[in-house]
């Protein structure tokens, strides 16, 4: 009898759930939500924006950025700034503040926000003030930012940055100038940086249009506050939730039609069961990230640029992309492999450049046996070929074991087994790969190449260093057919120091070519995003608007922004049903009786519905508990139900 | 039991610093890659989550003994110094309602599919559930997982809720309310359904076999010769006796269920012990794993020790003079 209620208990608990769930939803009806899935674990909650990794939602929620950037139409929105401009001679960047932006708490924005942020940001050593010499207020809506030397990224970064309140931090960033003005010691820096770091305010004051209400272990609900500078009817949602989401767990509920959008990494598969419901849409774009092989040239022969080479010609990127994908429209095969990203390339590199200087590495399995052959290698008795000094051309190949690294592994092992180089496949867990290939434990690696948002950024990684981190690749001498001789570890740091724009294209047609011909790394991939919409409840652009190129190459402030704008909207019609798929009769039979069995429950739940809301109104309001003691009373009621079965079996035997 | 603790731990503590890789590294090398010198970039990354790699390994180990001897597990090195305690103070009670209900559930129903089993041996049913209990017991919790996932969404698209991971919907205030106690139930259904489809096939087996032992036995023979009912025959003294073995094992279950499971609580994004703990390993979270250990091993510890107890109060056969 006790296992027949036990076994009842759930399922039927789980359905009154569903009713219950249901009838609230209902009751919240009006209330319109965006929900985000977030393939990612819940980054720590520190409450301090300053400390690196942590969180504090999607750009424009709470905080805002000066200006949002539209990277396909490389156009800079402006928000809290209204205007800027650059003297290119005083090397100051001017700033003017909107005026009549506020604060969640009523306060008004102004310059003091903007230099206490920034040199908020000095206090944990950002970067950034590897470039900036100062942050000043002019007047109340206008602030200087002034630069140690020219810099090619200082309107993305200093622009895109979100501002946060005075009132919050500005007791900081006041005791970092006043240390600063006295000259004080490094201890005393180091001392307000400690206090700074132990630093969590409460609450978060913001100009953006919602507040954080609640956050779990694997979300955050934001709600819609009364009032926001824009004029809080101008934003749609009335409540924003942020579900973190990973791997193969945020499928089943994309396919359920519970997030609004999410980004999964879309395979084939996946793909197909998003065609199968079509008010769900996918728009695989390239990303800001380019998947391919790193090589640690300082190890031989891979130090020899003619073996780099050789082993780019014998690699078919179109059949490693399809292959490892299992969908042409996530491929992403670029045409040639430079270290840029897609729109870079089309906007950076003219066609008679590239067809002089850049060589897009066909595949040509030939070319690579003559290169061996010319450079006098001979095939070992396996079929592998080996140097005049006997060294095997045989890899590790280390890969982290997660995506589809170990798929495009295999097909990589077997392409280039075809010409004889056997490769060694390595899957490493990924803080074991993290630390074999940070610290140069690989022959060859697979790993992706950043160039967001700028070439520079991916160039800096491998030609500036630090070496003794990524030590892949130190040939800093190299031969520019147009050029000579360069250093290109000078080239790329002029390139980041640079304002003109006729003198940074040259610089990246130069370090285009160094990349693709000296092969550091070989990019094998565009990384494509295979983000996914929900039409049923929001209607978002049509599928060629800019915004999913943007969305694809900068995720949150795309996000945020389609929010803010807003570029999407509610649906006012009711959420069109998903097309059936056609079913078998039999199975229609089925169908039927259930239906009749749910109308039949429909009417109980009704029922349900009324004694619950009696119950409500008769129920003192619950107070809340801590998580233990619900644990514990779920805990003892089990136990006191396996006591009693226990006890049901042990009961003496009369006589 | 105290000094298996200890051992456990200090052999945890130096066995999981011999791992490669090291969450200081990882905050270094983002520190690093922004342009600030390796070893500045050390000192903050050390301020930072309150932990300094380059002491001394029995320096470290003396002061993590100290504190644990106070009830101190330390600060997380990922979630900046929030306490060990509290992480796994949340976590548990999870792992502990969808566990305790999950093998409670396969238990009772394992112990009587067991019993229905071996008394129709040889029969149809015994045949079918013979093989039912050898495929459950045999296939790995999370491909039951994986497939319970797909089918609640593909198939009956029932638990959407509460694929969303998580324990309950965030908007909810935690509380004796009916729409938090629905939302806890169908968060948790489906790691429910799957300790229950997983657990079930190894209880019915060895039921079904202790049941069969103990029908043989002469008292068995004697209970019938003295005309009592089947029902009373078959409760008080084949399943009593039968069940003995599998009650010790499920009081030992008890303590392993503190643990969690990594690859259950990852699938349905189920905040519990094993999902911290899976995390902690891959991001290197000494002082989360740490914790998190040691509480898996004291709940073992600790279980098996009522369960000795437990046993000789059972069977009056072993009790200690």
């Amino acid at each position: 009898m006790t296992a027949v209620l036990i076994i009842l208990l759930v399922p039927a608990w789980t359905f009154l759930g569903n009713s219950v769930v249901a009838v609230r939803a209902q009751e919240e009806e009006e209330k319109i939500t965006f929900t985000y899935g977030q393939p990612s674990q819940r980054p720590p909650v520190h409450g301090n924006p300053f400390i690196p990794g942590n969180y504090w939602g999607i750009p424009g929620l709470i905080s805002e950025p000066l200006a949002f950037y539209h990277y396909t139409l490389d156009k800079y929105i402006p928000w809290l700034a209204e205007s800027w401009e650059y003297d290119p001679d005083k090397l100051v960047f001017t700033v003017h503040l909107r005026k009549g932006v506020k604060w969640s708490d009523g306060a008004e924005l102004t310059s003091k926000d903007v230099v206490a942020t920034f040199y908020c940001s000095r206090i944990v050593k950002s970067w950034l003030w590897n470039y900036i010499s100062d942050v000043k207020a002019v007047d109340d809506y206008t602030v200087n930012f002034e630069l140690q030397k020219p810099w090619l990224l200082y309107k993305y970064y200093i622009l895109r940055s979100r501002i946060y309140s005075y009132a919050t931090f500005g007791r900081f960033s006041d005791k970092y100038q006043e240390l600063l003005e006295k000259g004080a010691d490094a201890s005393e820096f180091e001392s307000l940086r400690t206090e700074f770091e132990q630093f969590k305010p409460e609450g978060r004051i913001g100009t953006g249009p919602y507040t954080l209400k609640r956050i779990s272990d694997n979300g955050a609900w934001f709600v819609k506050r009364n009032e926001y500078w824009r004029g809080i009817d101008n934003v749609p949602a009335d409540e924003y939730i942020q579900v973190y989401i990973g791997g193969a767990a945020q499928v089943p509920p994309m396919l359920a039609g519970a997030f609004d959008f999410n980004s999964p990494d879309v395979t084939a598969e996946i793909m197909k069961e998003i065609e199968a419901r079509p008010w769900l849409q996918c728009n695989p774009k390239p990303g800001g990230f380019m998947p391919g092989i790193a090589f640690n040239s300082k190890i031989y022969p891979l130090s020899l640029l003619e073996v780099r080479q050789a082993i780019a010609y014998a690699i078919n990127r179109t059949e490693f992309n399809v292959g490892t994908m299992g969908d042409p429209r996530l491929a992403g095969t670029p045409e040639i492999c430079v270290g840029m990203l897609k729109h870079q390339r089309e906007h950076y590199l003219n066609k008679s450049f590239v067809s002089k200087y850049i060589d897009p590495y066909e595949y040509d399995p030939e070319k690579t046996i003559k290169i061996f052959e010319d450079l006098g290698f001979t095939k070992d008795t396996d079929g592998v070929w080996k140097t005049p000094n006997g060294t095997r051309l045989e890899f590790d190949l280390t890969l982290p074991a997660y995506g589809y690294w170990p798929v495009g592994a295999d097909m990589l092992k077997a392409q280039l087994g075809r010409v004889g180089i056997k490769l060694n496949i390595r899957v490493l867990e990924i803080a074991t790969y993290n630390d074999a290939t940070r610290y140069g434990r690989y022959q060859i690696h697979m790993c992706s190449v950043s160039p967001n948002p700028h070439p520079w950024a991916g160039w800096n990684q491998y030609f500036v260093g630090p070496y003794d981190v990524i030590p892949g690749w130190d040939g800093r001498i190299v031969e520019v057919p147009w050029v000579g001789k360069v250093n290109v570890t000078e080239l790329t740091v002029e390139l980041g120091a640079t304002t003109d724009p006729a003198r940074e294209k040259e610089l990246i047609c130069e370090l285009a070519y160094i990349w693709n011909h000296y092969l550091p790394f070989y990019d094998l991939r565009d990384w494509v995003w295979g983000f996914v919409y929900n039409t049923q409840r929001w209607i978002w652009p049509p599928l060629d608007d800019p915004f999913y190129s943007w969305h694809t190459l900068d995720e949150a402030y795309g996000l945020g922004y389609a929010l803010l704008a807003p570029l999407i909207r509610p649906r006012a019609a009711p959420a069109p049903t998903p097309t059936p798929t056609p079913v078998p009769k039999e199975t229609e039979a089925k169908i039927n009786e259930t239906l009749l069995t749910v109308r039949e429950l429909k009417a109980s739940i009704q029922e349900l519905k009324t004694a619950i809301e009696e119950l409500k109104k008769a129920a003192p309001a619950a107070a809340a508990v801590p998580m233990w003691a619900i644990g514990l009373i779920a805990l003892l009621a089990i136990t006191t139900i396996a006591g009693w079965v226990a006890a049901a079996m042990w009961k003496r035997p009369a006589g | 039991m105290v000094l298996t603790i200890y051992a456990v731990l200090t052999f945890t503590f130096f066995l999981i610093r011999l791992m490669p890789g090291n969450i200081v590294d990882v905050l270094v090398f983002q520190y690093v890659m922004e342009g600030v010198p390796e070893k500045e970039a050390r000192l903050m990354v050390s301020a930072l989550i309150g932990y300094n790699m380059s002491e001394p390994i029995l320096v470290q180990y003396t002061n993590y003994i100290t504190n644990l001897l106070k009830g101190d597990l330390g600060y997380s090195l990922y979630y900046y110094r929030v306490p060990v305690s509290s992480i796994l103070g949340r976590a548990v009670p999870w792992t502990v309602f969808v566990l305790s209900i999950g093998l409670t559930i396969s238990f009772v129903l394992g112990v009587l599919l067991g019993m229905m089993m071996a008394y129709r041996r040889g029969g149809i049913f015994d045949g079918i559930a013979t093989i039912v209990g050898t495929v459950l017991s045999a296939v790995p919790n999370y491909i039951i997982g994986l497939l319970l996932l797909f089918t609640f969404t593909m198939t009956f698209p029932i638990f959407t809720q509460g694929l969303l991971g998580g324990a309950y919907d965030l908007r909810l205030k935690p509380g004796f309310n009916w729409p938090f106690i629905i939302s806890v139930l169908q968060h948790g259904a489906l790691p429910i359904i799957t300790y229950v489809i997983t657990g079930m096939g190894s209880w019915m087996l060895r039921m079904k076999a202790n049941t069969i032992s103990v029908l043989g036995e002469d008292y068995v023979v004697a209970a019938e010769a003295r005309g009592l009912k089947k029902r009373r025959i078959a409760m008080s003294y084949v399943g009593r006796n039968a069940v003995l073995p599998l009650f010790t094992r499920f009081t030992i279950a008890i303590g392993y269920m503190f643990g969690g499971s990594v690859l259950i609580e990852n699938i349905f994004t189920y905040p519990g012990v094993g999902y911290y703990l899976s995390f902690s390993v891959t991001s290197r979270d000494y002082t989360l794993m740490q914790g998190a250990f040691l509480l898996i091993t004291c709940a073992v510890v600790i279980s098996n020790f009522i369960a000795d107890l437990l046993y000789s109060r059972l069977d009056p056969r072993i009790r200690l003079e």
